[in-house]
């Protein structure tokens, strides 16, 4: 009912699309319509997304990270493409269990005070405290400054690669020292990134303003940015169509009646999260390789992307999409949509009639909820009953994990930059998924330490890759599609072009976008 | 009356005990284990989770739990959110004027709008006007305050940009500003509001004029407009009263929908967060503001109630 009283509201022809992708041309400031110091109005949905504070270590949501990663800035980078490069740390190596940090010199926290070693130690050893970043800072055993611009870390593993992925997010924020000390960097930040923490309203809004000694001034084409609450849905929408905020991040759902209305414009990018079947791989059904292949031969993924995504996801036939660096061709389409062949595998599995199986699913999503029925009717071709078992997030782990219901798990696979911690999640010993469904495979395992272990990125990307196609030839989990992030924004006061982010949990990039005069 | 306020204020103390102890115990067949939650989820590891569920007190019995909560509560301390580590008491002092900001701008468009219109339907039963307030108390009644506020967003926001869709300005930061962004707020739940006063005040004035007093007053010559107004309001009001009461009470507890539809930053959107991550102390200390806040009110109620009636004796 809200989004056919935004579409009606909303007006404009149809045809009229206005869409830019973020693969469109630069958009970078021009002289005459840049306001330097123009304050950009991010819609965010603080309600749902943020934990409530604003210190990286007391953080509970990686959402978080969209506000507080242009208050701390992070050690290191991810660019356009992926790839990690330098942040507030210049360079960084591995050998064995020492990992040494070299900073960026010249930098200054935005109470003028430097961010030297000794501060990036203060700050990673308040990060092992929080309950989030520490589980990932928790090889580091202790922490030596060298001189004023470098640290060594002294890790209890050799898994030391992962640090430089894990410093890319609120592990890798440093507090200021002096907010350390006065034990307020939950409400009144300190850091060394591009715009300064000025107020806030805890839930309604967060400003900041740009610091004046950023290391990096052409990252900071704003004057500022207000983050104020908008849900990405209806009522969101609804706010940038009413001109209050410039900018937003859209559901699916919501996405056409900003396309739909000439007057704004809007971006996507394939996350590396994916819509994804996950077996319980530990008893039957799905202890059988062949009725898993059968599965994954009935399901039609570019349907699925068709209808539940329109289109704008990417067809996953791995765990990492084609382009990445650790997407395996030889194994890139070895299921394809083929009914037959699936009904050839269920009788050689010795269930020629099909089989029945119960599917859980999140209550309530419904781009999951529409996943989950399009998969239903398509397993029903060839004989596969699938019973839909809908489960509030939170009931997600006593009802399917710990209580061991539901053979299949159909939801949303949040993806990341750190390709060993994707795999890991779900056949490490250690994981708590992998754990509960059966899925630990000491194969992949010993891959993954191995790549953790290597300062060699061509030794990472040679164990991911072998896990990868492990994980496809024996049909692991059936992935479905990579999941658009979609932002909408308002031509009138946003120049250049906002680039969607790699995830719904980082800030869209800015770097070039403006605010016009 | 001092005693009786002491009194009443004094039967509080058992009924607050008794719903925060039912709240809390509520709480726990919630599905969800915020330990897991805070460790980051599925992805967090068991080990992990057991830690931080010893560390938050989380695998203590339900009643050792609730005894703490108590403890800190006697010195005052709400404790702090399980999820950003912020103090509870902090938060609530932000958060509860908002609220209340919602509610009584909305109770003040509930009897602006209503009082007249039930005033007025009552005056003259049967008549055009009485219907035309009937059948629309009917529709105000029915309309659901979350599709009135999208409405208004939609006509108010979207096509006219009279006022702002989504946000919050304080009363001392901008008294015009707070107003406009509460405005569309006070207005879709003050109509079911207005809707409901109205209806009882019509049926109290229509009671009100069939008694013999109104009628003598009326043979002696008064006009119809005095006899309302100076006779029958003073009792038909009463009913009203505290209906209006347990209207305001309602607010504070219904606001949640409208404050995400508006982005305001009241206790609802805290509490709707607190109750998906099931994080005790918040809930625990909404809880409790807003069944105060609701025994305040009754209370009050029942002083304007036996203001307005003497013959009510405070007992």
């Amino acid at each position: 009912v809200v989004s056919a009283l935004l579409l009606a509201a909303c007006g404009g022809s149809p045809t009229a699309k206005s869409t830019a992708t973020t693969t469109a041309a630069s958009g970078v400031p021009t002289s005459s319509a840049d306001n330097p110091n123009g304050v950009l109005r991010y819609g965010v949905d603080m309600v749902s997304s943020f934990s409530g504070t604003l210190d990286p270590s007391a953080s509970t949501s990686i959402c978080d990270s969209i506000s507080l990663a242009l208050i701390y800035d992070t050690l290191v980078h991810v660019n356009g493409q992926g790839k990690l490069v330098p942040g507030l740390a210049e360079s960084w190596s591995l050998q064995g269990k020492t990992f040494i940090l070299h900073l960026r010199a010249n930098v200054v926290f935005q109470d003028g005070t430097p961010f030297n070693a000794q501060a990036v130690k203060e700050g990673l050893l308040h990060n092992q405290k929080g309950p989030q970043t520490g589980s990932d800072l928790n090889i580091i055993s202790s922490i030596d400054v060298v001189n004023p611009l470098t640290l060594r870390l002294n890790l209890s593993t050799t898994a030391g690669s992962v640090l430089p992925y894990d410093f890319t997010s609120r592990d890798g924020m440093i507090v200021a020292p002096s907010s350390l000390a006065k034990g307020d960097s939950g409400t009144d930040p300190v850091g060394a990134g591009p715009y300064r923490f000025v107020s806030e309203i805890p839930g309604s809004l967060i400003s900041l303003r740009r610091w004046s000694h950023y290391w990096d001034p052409p990252a900071q084409t704003l004057g500022g940015i207000d983050f104020i609450q908008a849900s990405s849905d209806a009522p969101g929408v609804s706010a940038l169509l009413a001109g209050d905020i410039d900018l937003l991040q859209v559901d699916p759902e919501a996405l056409p009646a900003v396309t739909d209305n000439p007057a704004f414009r809007t971006g996507s990018s394939a996350s590396s999260s994916y819509l994804q079947l996950q077996f319980r791989l530990g008893r039957p059904p799905f202890n059988n390789v062949k009725l898993r292949q059968a599965v994954l031969y009935a399901i039609n993924r570019s349907a699925i992307n068709r209808v539940v995504l329109g289109g704008k996801g990417i067809v996953a036939t791995e765990v990492f999409p084609p382009g990445s660096a650790y997407y395996v061709p030889a194994v890139g389409n070895l299921y394809p949509y083929d009914p037959s062949k699936a009904r050839q595998l269920l009788a050689e599995a010795g269930k020629p009639h099909g089989f029945s199986f119960q599917m859980v699913i999140p209550g309530g999503v419904t781009f999951l909820e529409q996943q989950a029925e399009i998969i239903q009717s398509e397993l029903a071709v060839v004989g596969i009953k699938a019973q839909i078992v809908e489960k509030v997030s939170s009931d997600i782990a006593s009802y399917y994990y710990d209580g061991g219901n539901g053979d299949a798990f159909a939801a949303e696979e949040l993806g990341g930059i750190n390709p060993t911690g994707v795999i890991s999640g779900e056949y490490d010993a250690g994981q708590y998924v992998a754990i509960k469904d059966g899925g630990v495979r000491p194969d992949i395992n010993a891959l993954m330490q191995q790549a953790q272990s290597s300062a060699n990125p061509d030794v990472e990307q040679q164990d991911v890759r072998q896990a990868v196609a492990i994980i496809a030839k024996e049909a692991l989990e059936g992935p479905i599609a990579f999941i658009p992030v979609s932002i909408a924004w308002n031509p009138a006061h946003v120049g250049g072009i906002p680039v969607a982010p790699a995830d719904g949990c980082s800030t869209i990039d800015l770097s070039k976008a403006y605010v016009k005069r | 009356v001092i005693g009786f306020v002491v009194r009443r204020l004094l039967t509080m103390i058992p009924m607050l005990l008794i719903v925060s102890f039912v709240v809390f115990a509520f709480t726990f067949l919630l599905p969800g284990d915020p330990a897991r939650d805070i460790a980051g989820g599925l992805s967090a590891s068991p080990v992990r989770v057991a830690q931080l569920r010893h560390q938050l007190g989380l695998d203590q019995p339900l009643v050792t739990q609730y005894l703490r909560w108590l403890g800190r509560l006697l010195t005052l301390n709400l404790g702090t959110s399980l999820f950003s580590g912020e103090s509870v008491s902090s938060q609530l002092a932000q958060r509860f004027p908002v609220t209340l900001s919602i509610a009584l701008g909305a109770l003040v468009v509930g009897l602006l709008l209503g009082f007249p219109a039930g005033l007025a339907a009552g005056g003259r039963p049967g008549s055009i006007l009485d219907r035309l307030i009937t059948v629309g108390s009917s529709v105000g009644i029915g309309m659901p305050d979350f599709w009135l506020g999208i409405v208004l967003i939609i006509v108010f926001a979207v096509k006219i940009h009279l006022l702002p869709a989504v946000g919050y300005e304080s009363l001392t930061a901008s008294p015009l500003e707070w107003a406009r962004h509460l405005l569309m707020a006070w207005i879709a739940l003050g109509v079911a509001i207005a809707a409901t006063i109205a209806r009882q005040l019509r049926g109290s004035v229509i009671d009100e004029l069939r008694q013999d007093y109104a009628r003598s007053a009326r043979s002696i010559g008064l006009e119809h407009r005095a006899v309302l107004i100076r006779h029958v309001l003073r009792n038909a009001v009463t009913p009203v009263v505290t209906l209006t009461g347990l209207q305001f009470a309602y607010l504070l507890g219904g606001t949640v929908i409208i404050e995400q539809i508006f982005g305001i930053p009241g206790l609802g959107s805290y509490f709707l967060q607190a109750i998906t991550s099931k994080d005790v102390p918040v809930i625990q200390g909404v809880t409790l503001v807003v069944a105060v806040t609701f025994l305040v009110m009754n209370l009050l109620v029942d002083i304007a109630y036996a203001w307005l009636n003497p013959e009510i004796r405070m007992t």
